[in-house]
């Protein structure tokens, strides 16, 4: 009941409706900026005006830069109003093609692309080979995929891409708010002196568990808001696009499993935040903040390995209790997981969770009643194995 | 009511002995002081006392409606502590609210104490202000609101009166003595003599974690056995070679030619004294000189900071008021 009780205060610290709205609102501000950005930037950019000195052909097509087919024979004429009339010259006429310009500048790395291309295509078009002949050499070869076992539906590519993105983006957002929270509100109170009154009336494992709690949730609450905000930011692009709504290529079974992963997985992290937090003495001195990050590791290790997701590593990562609530949501929204594979990986998360709450408890019953000065390394890593402090 | 015992309790960090083998007893019912200068183990020997350390040796015994408890039961005290604690981010009402969820009271009977104890603190306007915005004496009496909400039997104050005007200092006095009428059991850490003076049934003088002196006023100004003064008046001036020559004096000091302040010497009554003062001159004015609590507290340390390593016999020998 107190844990509860602990958890909701938590939880109430950090939701404000008024913060709740203002975030949203800038969100979809931040979108608008995003999506109008390219539009802002086309109306204010000037078109780059450029002579293509070619005998004959077409011109090269390219977004900000207009194209004028010129004669040869007027080089002299063109070139001496470079700077001024034009801001880059093309000379075909000359092997290698040449571009002149006045100074470098980083729009010339564009063109430059282009003109490689319009210059391969011409100079294909110059050999004398059949239309056919000509669009073998200018077309890249198509490859046939062929599976032996059945697919079992029609893989949406990009919806996995951007389930596994936007996975990765919300637990980064989970691991990172709790940090956040549970760092500053721990230290605070030990800087405050709460923790005096309040571990009178509680025990520090109450205390952490219902700290733990309500954060957690508080975290898992910003993943889902934001996740449902962006899910619905894109749809709303999409219908303004004119383009088919876009679909979550995961099951329910698979969104349920995320959800119990990253659930685990938030608690497992605050768990380790919240021992560790509670033997740092002043943060803004302690040298020990740094290993606050320490949880952002799962993250990386999941998303260095996501490009395959059926993997060896992929799989070490989704079993192992310390990745898995990062690799194995990344890995069923890319792949089929076999079942037991998921069992085993859940018992020993359930189970890790566990061992490590009772750790991180221990620390937190050490470092919480500490006052100017921390524990060191040594206190910690016998609080953790399981030998109780004396304080 | 709610009884303490505590026995041979001693208490060490590092190399510092905070707490050295304390043994006393807070009756039931009564207001029990711990009195001491700064590091002298009222903090340490009151945070042993609710449980947020543990003491190196000895035990603590509570005595509670008939039960016996190695420490204090879950509930059945309020404890203020030295370094004062509440969420500065949030108002006098909920982090009042909140104190008294994790007390296991229900909605209804925190709003009923909360709107008594703010009427009584005078805080009914401040109650949807953060903590941040109230003053320090303000938040003080929020901080002792959320040591009475739950009504305990025991109440354990670390320097109640810190931070306080003097009219919320005789506020909360009064409080006090009416919570001791109804049979709380208190317990306080203070530097304000005076106020513990007219408030303490029971006290302990504390220097360096070691017993000064321990018991009611009377008892502990026994113990420490002060060298009485008397202040005397003469109509005239009086030469001071004429008091050299009184064999009941043994020590004046002059305040002006015709005003002193007298020690007797042993076994002399005040007769005898009055008796040879009188063929000095004729007397003005005579009166005995009673120590206040704060003089026999300043006497007191200051003797034990001069002799610690002899102990407490020591220390009190020739204690001067």
């Amino acid at each position: 009941m107190k844990i509860w009780t602990i958890a909701i205060f938590e939880f109430k610290r950090y939701f404000k409706w008024k913060q709740e709205l203002i975030g949203i609102g800038l969100m979809v501000l931040i979108f608008a900026l995003t999506s109008l950005w390219p539009v802002l930037k086309n109306a204010l950019d000037k078109d780059y005006n450029v002579a293509v000195l070619a005998a004959s052909g077409s011109a090269p097509e390219l977004d900000g830069f207009k194209f004028q087919l010129l004669p040869v024979d007027k080089k002299a004429d063109v070139e001496a109003g470079v700077g001024e009339v034009w801001d880059a010259v093309i000379d075909t006429s000359v092997t290698p093609v040449q571009l002149l310009a006045k100074e470098k500048a980083s729009w010339q790395d564009k063109l430059k692309t282009t003109l490689q291309k319009w210059q391969q295509q011409r100079l294909i078009s110059a050999l004398p080979l059949s239309a056919e002949q000509q669009q073998l050499i200018a077309k890249l070869p198509e490859i046939k995929v062929q599976l032996l076992k059945a697919d079992t539906g029609a893989k949406d590519d990009k919806g996995q891409k951007l389930v596994s993105a936007g996975l990765l983006f919300l637990l980064a957002l989970g691991v990172f708010s709790g940090f956040g929270f549970m760092f500053t509100a721990i230290t605070t109170e030990k800087q405050n002196r709460v923790t005096e009154q309040l571990l009178t009336l509680l025990t520090p494992q109450q205390w952490m568990d219902g700290k733990i709690l309500g954060i957690s949730l508080f975290c898992l609450k910003s993943m889902l808001t934001s996740g449902l905000f962006f899910f619905l930011v894109i749809q709303a692009f999409r219908l303004i696009d004119n383009k088919p709504m876009q679909t979550i290529p995961m099951s329910g079974f698979e969104v349920f499993s995320a959800l119990l992963f990253v659930g685990l997985g938030l608690l497992l992290v605050n768990s380790f935040m919240a021992g560790f937090a509670a033997t740092i003495d002043d943060p803004n001195h302690s040298s020990r903040s740094i290993m606050m990050f320490l949880p952002a590791a799962p993250l990386g290790l999941a998303f260095s390995v996501m490009d395959n997701a059926e993997g060896l590593m992929m799989q070490i990562l989704s079993i192992f209790p310390l990745t898995s609530f990062a690799a194995m949501p990344l890995r069923m929204a890319n792949s089929e997981v076999p079942m037991w594979q998921w069992l085993l990986s859940l018992a020993l998360l359930i189970g890790c969770l566990w061992w490590f709450k009772a750790a991180a408890s221990r620390v937190f019953a050490l470092g919480i009643r500490m006052y100017g000065k921390e524990p060191d390394w040594a206190d910690i890593a016998r609080a953790f194995v399981g030998r109780k402090a004396r304080i | 009511m709610l009884h303490i015992d505590v026995s041979h309790v001693a208490k060490t960090y590092g190399a510092v002995r905070a707490v050295q083998d304390l043994s006393f007893t807070i009756p039931g019912g009564q207001i029990f002081a711990l009195l001491g200068p700064n590091g002298a183990g009222k903090s340490s020997l009151i945070r042993m006392l609710v449980g947020l350390t543990l003491p190196d040796q000895g035990e603590i015994q509570i005595n509670f409606q008939g039960q016996q408890y190695q420490s204090l039961p879950e509930g059945c005290f309020g404890y203020l502590p030295e370094d004062r604690g509440l969420y500065l981010d949030k108002s006098v009402v909920e982090n009042l609210q909140y104190i008294g969820q994790l007390r296991g009271m229900s909605k209804s009977a925190i709003n009923e104490q909360l709107d008594h104890w703010l009427q009584r603190l005078d805080l009914v306007d401040k109650r949807k202000e953060n903590l941040s915005k109230l003053s320090k004496g303000n938040q003080q009496k929020v901080q002792l609101i959320s040591c009475l909400i739950h009504q305990p039997a025991l109440l354990i104050l670390d320097e109640p009166f810190s931070g306080l005007d003097p009219i919320n200092q005789e506020h909360v006095l009064t409080i006090l003595a009416e919570l001791k009428a109804k049979g709380t059991t208190v317990l306080l850490s203070a530097h304000q003599m005076a106020l513990v003076e007219r408030l303490a049934d029971q006290m302990m003088l504390l220097n360096k974690g070691q017993v000064v002196a321990q018991g009611n006023l009377q008892q502990v100004t026994q113990q420490l056995d002060p060298k009485i003064s008397y202040q005397v008046s003469f109509t005239t001036a009086i030469d001071e070679s004429q008091l050299r020559q009184c064999q009941t004096i043994r020590h004046w000091q002059a305040q002006s030619a015709q005003q002193f302040s007298l020690e007797l010497q042993d076994q002399v009554t005040v007769n005898q004294l009055l008796q040879e003062l009188s063929q000095l001159g004729t007397l003005a004015d005579f009166s005995r000189q009673q120590p206040s609590l704060h003089d026999l507290y300043l006497a007191a340390v200051q003797h034990h900071n001069q002799a610690p390593e002899h102990g407490l016999a020591t220390a009190l020998e020739g204690v001067t008021v």
